[in-house]
Formats: structure tokens, sequence, C-alpha cells
């Protein structure tokens, strides 16, 4: 599987959710140390009334020794009281916070970037019960240029038990922030805006997935013509939905949520979901390597090994969670199909034929990788199309017409 | 008694010649036996030279000359591929074919009914889909096959031999251990 060296997207997530996150614990903090000093002042006055009846007691008579301790007892007393106030308010916080799970979702191109964050982005069944309410929040940059006539659209999906149907959640307003519209005037260079609302879900949704791909299309950049257009989906996951996926090893639950993120998009598409799923009793093992390698796959006892990319930087990016799942899910759909295995090789891969193999895959040129390869770039030209692969130069693929016999066996065996 | 005594020469010459006929038709036998199991259309690795190639399958469609080998290519049954027969440039011997046909018939089940098991399953390019290379060395024949799902892509013919130098000579790329598709 290929990575991007050029661009990380999840490094930048990350670095934004760290950024949140130090934010967040720092507002925390500041809210204890608030709610601590507004206590300490009361403390501090009952502190000084107690010395001034100290000294009303000394003054009425009593060794020097004696009040000297009576004075370091109470002092120690009242410094013991503050720090057990401000850490049952800190700790409070923090709880708070690890119970609510966000995750924060990334998309953007060299014009626009985009974020959207769903707070909480994973419930257990029990909690939809009778409802469960989700904030999103939507951030929109324009990067270097102005962007105008922006439309925005977005649409709901539920994917439970491999298969997928639109949703209409019943909206909610945020006090304070602005909701999201359906088309923005202008956004000037380095300007971000924000937006948020509430959803709400009822039961019946359990063990699935609801996703939210939204999608920022700017008309105009800068005074030209030429559209750019971003999209991005946040994931929320409810219960245990996986699917014919199985996760195994050390996943974070932000790392599982973003590969439920993936394992949606790709289950989505009914035909290859059918064909890759239809050995139910033997689930796809997602297993998590903490390792500085490209991720593999073993066809043969459906097992998927993911790691942390071959840079090693970090967990991989939205884009190329997808892409590695859809290129190892691959291998093992071809080893579940070896009469579609056969038609690619005789149909893309016959001496008569010319024979190419897609460049995104940098690790040789070899038949049985650049089927998963095809499957994958077919389905990243619809989700990401603007995609750059190193080893592809700085124009992305279009599988059609850059591939036509890659594209054409995907078309003609209905591979979606 | 007379008769015999008259003609001794004669019926020994007889007997003589009855006895070559048999041992050549012995020795007939002998060298065709091979030529069903691993031959195609006619063609045996180590035995065929580059002139009977031509001589029975006329000129071939293509032609790669590389530093030790030349690839003739010549139609087979399947019109998107031909076969490649890998033609020795010292001797002029033909050493190996590969019949690429991932369309065939014959499936893994027919080729272990007709061999027995095979010797050893080898790993190479369309390891990924779950495809082996099974060898059957003492039949100069392997096939590239998935045998959960019975097909087979490609069946080579070359002259029975060892593992070692199956290896050496005809499976430069094949590992004995699977290893990971990435």
């Amino acid at each position: 599987m290929a990575e991007n060296s050029s661009q990380s997207p999840l490094n930048s997530a990350f670095q934004t959710a760290g950024d949140l996150g130090k934010f967040a614990l720092k507002k925390g903090i500041d809210v204890a140390l608030t709610a601590a000093s507004g206590g300490t002042s009361k403390l501090l006055q009952l502190g000084a009334k107690s010395i001034k009846a100290l000294s009303t007691l000394s003054a009425l008579g009593g060794k020097k020794e004696d009040k000297d301790w009576f004075l370091i007892l109470i002092g120690g007393g009242l410094l013991l009281f503050l720090i057990i106030i401000v850490t049952t308010t800190l700790s409070s916080f923090i709880q708070e916070g690890v119970n609510k799970i966000a995750t924060t979702f990334r998309s953007g191109d060299n014009f626009i970037e985009v974020t959207k964050t769903v707070s909480p982005s994973k419930i257990e069944n029990p909690d939809l019960n009778p409802e469960a309410v989700f904030t999103y929040t939507i951030s929109i940059t324009a990067k270097e240029k102005r962007l105008s006539d922006i439309d925005l659209s977005e649409t709901f999906t539920v994917f439970k038990e491999n298969s997928s149907r639109t949703l209409t959640p019943v909206h909610k307003e945020l006090t304070g922030i602005a909701p999201l519209p359906r088309k923005i005037e202008e956004i000037k260079p380095r300007e971000t805006k924000i937006f948020g609302y509430q959803i709400v879900l009822h039961p019946g949704l359990e063990d699935s997935v609801v996703s939210n791909n939204l999608t920022v299309k700017a008309n105009k950049v800068e005074d030209s013509l030429v559209s750019k257009e971003v999209k991005v989906s946040a994931t929320i996951v409810i219960g245990s939905p996986t699917g014919c996926f199985t996760f195994l090893g050390n996943w974070t639950e932000e790392e599982k949520s973003l590969e439920l993120n993936a394992i949606t998009k790709l289950l989505s598409n009914a035909n290859y979901s059918n064909t890759l799923c239809k050995n139910p009793t033997k689930p796809i093992e997602l297993i998590r390597e903490q390792k500085c390698d490209f991720a593999h796959a073993d066809s043969k006892n459906s097992k998927i090994f993911i790691t942390n990319g071959s840079n090693c930087s970090s967990f991989r990016s939205e884009e190329i969670i997808l892409y590695t799942l859809i290129h190892e899910s691959g291998h093992i759909y071809s080893f579940r199909n070896s009469d579609k295995y056969r038609k690619f090789v005789n149909d893309v891969h016959s001496p008569f034929k010319e024979k190419i193999f897609l460049c995104s895959y940098p690790l040789g040129k070899r038949i049985d990788e650049d089927f998963p390869e095809t499957i994958a770039i077919y389905l990243m030209n619809q989700y990401y199309p603007n995609h750059l692969w190193a080893g592809c130069g700085n124009k992305p693929i279009n599988l059609q017409t850059d591939y036509p016999n890659h594209y054409n066996f995907i078309i003609n065996n209905h591979i979606f | 008694m007379n008769f015999l005594k008259k003609y001794w020469l004669l019926i020994f010459l007889a007997f003589l010649a009855t006895v070559l006929l048999i041992v050549k038709i012995l020795l007939k036998t002998a060298q065709t036996l091979p030529v069903g199991e691993n031959s195609w259309k006619g063609i045996t690795p180590n035995i065929s030279t580059k002139n009977e190639l031509e001589k029975n399958l006329g000129q071939p469609i293509n032609l790669e000359k590389k530093e030790e080998q030349t690839i003739l290519y010549y139609p087979s049954e399947n019109e998107d591929w031909p076969a490649e027969i890998y033609v020795s440039n010292k001797n002029n011997k033909v050493e190996l074919i590969k019949n690429l046909n991932p369309f065939s018939n014959e499936n893994y089940q027919y080729f272990i009914n007709k061999f027995g098991p095979p010797n050893k399953e080898l790993f190479g390019p369309h390891q990924g889909a779950g495809f082996s290379v099974f060898v059957f060395l003492d039949k100069g024949v392997a096939i590239v096959s998935n045998p959960e799902s019975g097909i087979v892509l490609e069946v080579w013919y070359f002259s029975p031999t060892t593992l070692e130098n199956f290896l050496k000579f005809f499976g430069k790329e094949l590992t004995l251990t699977p290893t990971e598709r990435f």
C-alpha cells in the first residue's frame, strides 16, 4: 500500500485535537482555580477571623509557644482543605471529559480546510434510550485565497449489518453558535467560519454507525470561476457495529472511530460489501500493530494488519486510513473471489493489453498488488478525487482516463 | 533335423531381427512416455529443439531475446494469452513452457487426480490473491492455482528435476514461505 509523503492531514488533526485538549484542560484548570479561589477567599476570610479570635485569645492570656502551635495547626488545616477542594474540582472536570469522547474529522486541499467535530462520537446501545443528543462543530477555513459563492450540503447515512440507508435526524440549534447554512457568500483568506448544531437519535440504531458527510464547494476562488470541493465525514459509533470486520490488538477509541469511519465508507458500496463479506463465519480481523511499517494482509487467514505508517509519524490520516483499508480488503476480496481475480489478470494484464501498473503502489509491479490497488483508487476517486499519490507526480489519478483497462474491469465486472 | 542344420544361419538371422525389432519398439515407447505429461502440443522440454518447435508450431507471434534464453510466444487455447516457450541460447533446446490460460477447464483437482499430491507448494507473483505454485517435480509439471476455488492460472512444463534445480532454473522469483503482501 502507498502513503502520501507530502500530506499528513491526521498530523494536523491530532495537533488540533491536542490543542483543543490543551485548551480544554487549561479552561478546566481555570474554572477549577476560579471555583477554588472563590472558596479560598472565603477561607482566608475565615482564617482572618480565626487569627483575630486568636489575637483576642492572646490578649486574654496564654503562653506564646502554645499560640504559635495553634496558628500552625489552623494554617495547615486550611491549606489541606484548599488542596482537597482544588483536586476534587479538577478531577471531576477531567472525568467529564473522558466520558464524552469527541472526535475531529478533517479534510482539505490547498484552498479549503474543513474540520468537523462530533461529541460524543461513541455511545453504548442503552444510551439511545430514550434519546441521545450529539453536537457537531464545523470549521471552514479559506487558506491563502478568497473563496466565494460557497455551497454547503450534507447527508446522514446509517450503516448497520453491512447495509446502509439515509437518515434524516431531528436538528437542534446551539446557543451562541450559528447553524450550518446552505450557502456562504465569502470567506476571506485565512478566515475561519464556525458553525454548529445538535442532532437527536432514538432507539433502533443499536450497533450502527451514523455517518455525516459534508460537502463544501467554493464556486469561486479569488476571481476565478474554477470550483474547489472538499468533503469531510464525521461518524458516530453506536454499540459495536463492525460489519464483517472485527478489531484485535491495542486500538484506542479514537483510532477505532477513524477506522469505523473508513469501514462505513467501504461497506456502503453494496456489491463490494456483499462479495467481500460473503463468508460471514470468518470475519476479517483488523489487527492493530504499533509498528513503523506498511499495512499488510494475510488473505488466506482473513487478517489485515494496521500499522502507524511507514514514516511512523502518527496513526494514519482519514484519507490514508480509508485507502489502506480498501487496498488491504482488496487482497481478501481477491482471495475470496478468484474468478474476479482471474478476470482481472486476463482483462488487464494479458500480454496483448498494455502491461500497465497503477503508479500509486510503490512496492513493485505485481498483479496481485495491482488488483487491490485498482479497487482502492476507484473508491478513492469517489471520496477524495484530488488526493495526490507519491509516485504519481503532482496530478491526482483519474482511473477512468489514466487507466481505462483497470477502470473498465471495475465497471464491466460490477465490483461496486 | 536336416532342415535346422541346413538353414541354421537363416533362422539365427530371423531370430536376431525379431529381437532387435522388439528392443527398438521398447526403446521408442520409453522415449515417448513422458510426452503425455510434461509436453505441450507435442513439444517436450529438454528433448524438443527450436527447429522442431518451428517445424511443429510454425513461426512464433513474438520473440524476446534474453542473455541465456529466448522466449518464443505461440498462440494458445486462450486468445488473450500466448504460451511462453523458453529456449536455451546455448543448445537451442526447449527448457520451459508456460501455458498461461486463466480460463482453462483443468482445475486444481484435475491435476491432483492425475499426478497425486504435489511435491511442494511455492509462493510467487499471485500469492496476494491466494494463488501458489504447486510443483510435481517427478512429472515435470507445475501449476499456479488457488486450491480453494480450484482455479488454475498457469501450467508450467519442464524436464523432471529436483526442487533445488527447479528453484535455480525455473523459479527464481518463487519463495519457500509466504511473503507479506502490503
